[in-house]
């Protein structure tokens, strides 16, 4: 199943958000993560991946670091800032309450449970 | 210097450049001043050490160079986007399967370039958002601008009458036997220009002043030298009608004589605005002094019959004047010949009474009644608003309804027509806006930048509807000026309409012709002094009246009478007023050191007791004091 280009726009940031709130990460591994938790459903090309990174770190909710890995090799690795935490604790409670209303008019099964559960922990 | 490089096997374009321009503009400054071309923001450079295989440093570098980003953010770009390959890779994914992935590069380099820009420092973003802000505003104008310019050079005025042809055919509809310039002009071509203006000149004085001047005895020589010309200007005097031409070639060799140009340039086709020239009006100036002095030449001759003549002649002259235009300008000419004459008129009669016969008296009173058209004077405005309807279609274009915009060709006039008026100060479009050049390649810069400047200002000029609206307006109000001399109120009126449009930059632009013409030509500051110059007219004449009347009377009684009432009805059809009395009140008159007496009160409105205010002045530009009518002044040098 594709998602479409308007709601992976919405939806996006704020997947990647919650994956960064486990910690840092760096593109690849962010790319490989929506894929493997989302069941390739919010699966992002790295074109997409990078625009969104930067534009979350000039909105001061991400902040990247360059890091040396085991490897030796250099990488960039995203982490969240605390503006970052409020922002993601605020739009997993939009999801929450868009998920609700869309439970209640029938668009989703009232069992079904966001997999994205919002707010920083 | 070093050069770091990737793998043989890749393609050459994709090798970081050598060249010495390249590394100056990768190189940060730090290392500049260090002495070292680093080239260390090669983002290329940056590339290098992560083992990709071609396509997917083709695919970096694609996007890597669309992004157009700065170097370092290049750098940072092109080293991430090859860790995710080289991280792919790692992952077991091969190099098409990523590049597959990877998606558009083009829309990819959009969106870094966009999410890369919003990172940047806010200083950056003010300098960007108004360099764009300059940029529209630029593009904007240059749009507004290329309107303003299409609608400037497109707009032709649309001439629809030819005013000096119509007063030329005014002129030409009098039988010829009864023109009297024909015979001015043989006259006046007989008087040199070095005379009239070079070391004869104090002549010309002496005429005017008669036998008290030093110069005197050379203009009696002159006025000999010169008869023919006096028998001309008397034969002249005798005709009923000016008829004067504009674009006559008999007028040649008069305007010849006095450098004036060529006929067909006088008032020509190509002359027009606010303007006319009225040179046979001035020139008719030489005539009156050349008469005057054979007034004097006669008073000194004894020659009775013969000044009689050359009053009646005198007395013509005015009317001719007047006949040169139908407005303003000439009554102005014809209202001091008539000053001039009064005066002189005066003077002879108390002084050389015995040259007078009583019926010689009785002619010169009717004559002087019978002058200008008799009473009262009043200055005419036909001329001038028709010159206005002259300009605006000369200089507005016409739609066909009576309404039009200004044209180039209107703004040109207005510089022709103030060339040698001091108005550049309150008009300085005037100056900075160049002239239309004439022709040929070499003014085509010319021409350039005085569309590009006119397109700019000139449609800041109101429409030709609002102009002419505004104009005879305006031209109403100055007519009420200086028809009412007490009319404080009417000149107020119009010398604040005036000001309000001088002191107003915006009214200034909008009514420029107007503003020009009427406040920036026209001295409205002196209107005052223009229209005192009716009253003296008025009451000069009213003088010449008296001093026959009173003459008469003598001659009649052996002494001047008590009071002027005792000269009506038979030697005066009434007593003049004075036109700056409070009560309408008549002139003041009294014998004193047994001599006649007769003044108005003046423009201060107070009676002075028969002083003028003595320091000098122009009888119309005293202030203070009475405008003592008899005895006469002596005539001014």
């Amino acid at each position: 199943m594709k998602i479409e280009r308007e709601l992976m726009r919405g939806a996006g940031p704020v997947a990647v958000l919650k994956l960064l709130e486990a910690g840092p990460k760096y593109g690849y591994e962010l790319v490989k993560a929506l894929s493997s938790e989302s069941d390739g459903l919010l699966t992002m090309g790295q074109s997409t991946l990078y625009p969104l990174l930067y534009n979350l770190e000039s909105q001061g909710i991400v902040r990247g670091k360059e890091q040396t890995a085991d490897n030796g090799r250099t990488r960039k690795y995203y982490s969240l800032t605390a503006k970052g935490k409020r922002r993601l604790a605020k739009d997993a409670k939009q999801w929450q309450a868009v998920t609700l209303a869309m439970q209640n008019l029938g668009v989703l099964p009232p069992a079904l449970q966001p997999s994205l559960e919002g707010g920083a922990s | 210097m070093t050069s770091d490089a990737l793998p043989d096997a890749v393609s050459d374009a994709l090798q970081p450049s050598d060249s010495l321009w390249a590394r100056w503009r990768t190189t940060p400054w730090r290392d500049v001043l260090r002495g070292r071309l680093s080239g260390s923001l090669d983002y290329r450079r940056a590339m290098v050490g992560h083992d990709l295989p071609q396509p997917l440093l083709q695919t970096v570098d694609e996007v890597v160079r669309r992004t157009q980003l700065w170097p370092r953010e290049k750098c940072d770009v092109a080293a991430e986007l090859c860790a995710h390959f080289a991280d792919g890779l790692q992952a077991g994914h091969t190099a098409e399967e990523l590049q597959k992935s990877f998606g558009s590069t083009r829309e990819s380099a959009t969106l870094i370039r966009r999410a890369k820009l919003r990172c940047r420092p806010w200083l950056w973003h003010i300098r960007h958002r108004t360099w764009q802000a300059m940029a529209v505003l630029a593009l904007a104008l240059a749009a507004i601008w290329s309107v303003l310019l299409i609608r400037f050079v497109t707009a032709k005025p649309t001439i629809t009458f030819d005013l000096v042809a119509d007063y030329d055919k005014e002129s030409r509809a009098i039988p010829e036997e009864d023109r009297a310039w024909p015979l001015y002009r043989e006259g006046l071509v007989r008087l040199s220009q070095e005379e009239l203006r070079g070391y004869k000149f104090p002549v010309l004085g002496a005429l005017k002043t008669g036998p008290s001047d030093p110069h005197w005895p050379e203009a009696r020589q002159y006025l000999i030298e010169h008869e023919d010309a006096v028998e001309w200007f008397l034969r002249a005097t005798s005709k009923p009608e000016l008829g004067f031409i504009n674009r006559d070639p008999e007028n040649a060799g008069w305007l010849a004589a006095r450098e004036y140009g060529g006929w067909e340039t006088y008032n020509g086709p190509d002359t027009h605005g606010y303007f006319i020239v009225l040179a046979q009006a001035q020139d008719m100036r030489f005539v009156l002094q050349f008469l005057y002095g054979a007034c004097h030449a006669a008073a000194e001759d004894g020659d009775g019959p013969r000044l009689v003549t050359l009053f009646t002649a005198l007395l013509r002259i005015p009317d001719h004047a007047r006949q040169a235009f139908d407005g303003f300008m000439a009554d102005l000419v014809a209202f001091s010949f008539l000053r001039g004459t009064s005066d002189l008129i005066t003077s002879e009669v108390l002084e050389h009474p015995e040259l007078f016969t009583d019926a010689n008296l009785q002619q010169l009173a009717q004559q002087l009644h019978r002058v200008l058209g008799g009473r009262p004077f009043e200055f005419r405005w036909t001329g001038e608003r028709r010159l206005v309807e002259d300009y605006i279609q000369h200089a507005f274009s016409d739609d066909g309804n009576g309404n039009g915009r200004f044209t180039p060709a209107g703004f040109q006039e207005l510089k022709e027509v103030t060339v040698g008026y001091v108005v550049s100060d309150k008009f300085p479009v005037l100056a900075w806006i160049p002239n239309i050049p004439e022709s040929g390649m070499a003014d085509s810069l010319q021409q350039t930048l005085f569309n590009l400047s006119g397109a700019a200002v000139l449609p800041m000029v109101a429409d030709r509807r609002t102009v002419r609206a505004k104009w005879l307006e305006l031209d109403q109000l100055r007519q009420q000026a200086f028809s009412n001399i007490h009319g404080q109120a009417a000149v107020d009126s119009y010398e604040d309409a005036i000001q309000e449009i001088m002191d107003s930059p915006s009214l200034r632009r909008r009514f420029l012709p107007v503003a020009v013409m009427l406040g920036g030509v026209w001295y409205h500051e002196e209107i005052r002094l223009l229209g005192r110059q009716l009253s003296a007219t008025n009451l000069r004449h009213d003088a010449a009246i008296v001093a026959i009347a009173l003459e008469q009377y003598r001659r009649r009684t052996g002494e001047w009478p008590d009071d002027l009432a005792l000269l009506t009805p038979d030697l005066l059809a009434e007593v003049p007023r004075d036109l700056y009395a409070v009560d309408d009140a008549p002139l003041t008159y009294r014998v004193v050191d047994g001599r006649p007496l007769l003044y108005s009160v003046g423009p201060n409105r107070q009676d002075d007791g028969g002083t003028t205010a003595g320091d000098g002045k122009s009888f119309w530009e005293a202030e203070d004091g009475d405008w003592v009518l008899l005895p006469p002044r002596e005539p001014a040098r």
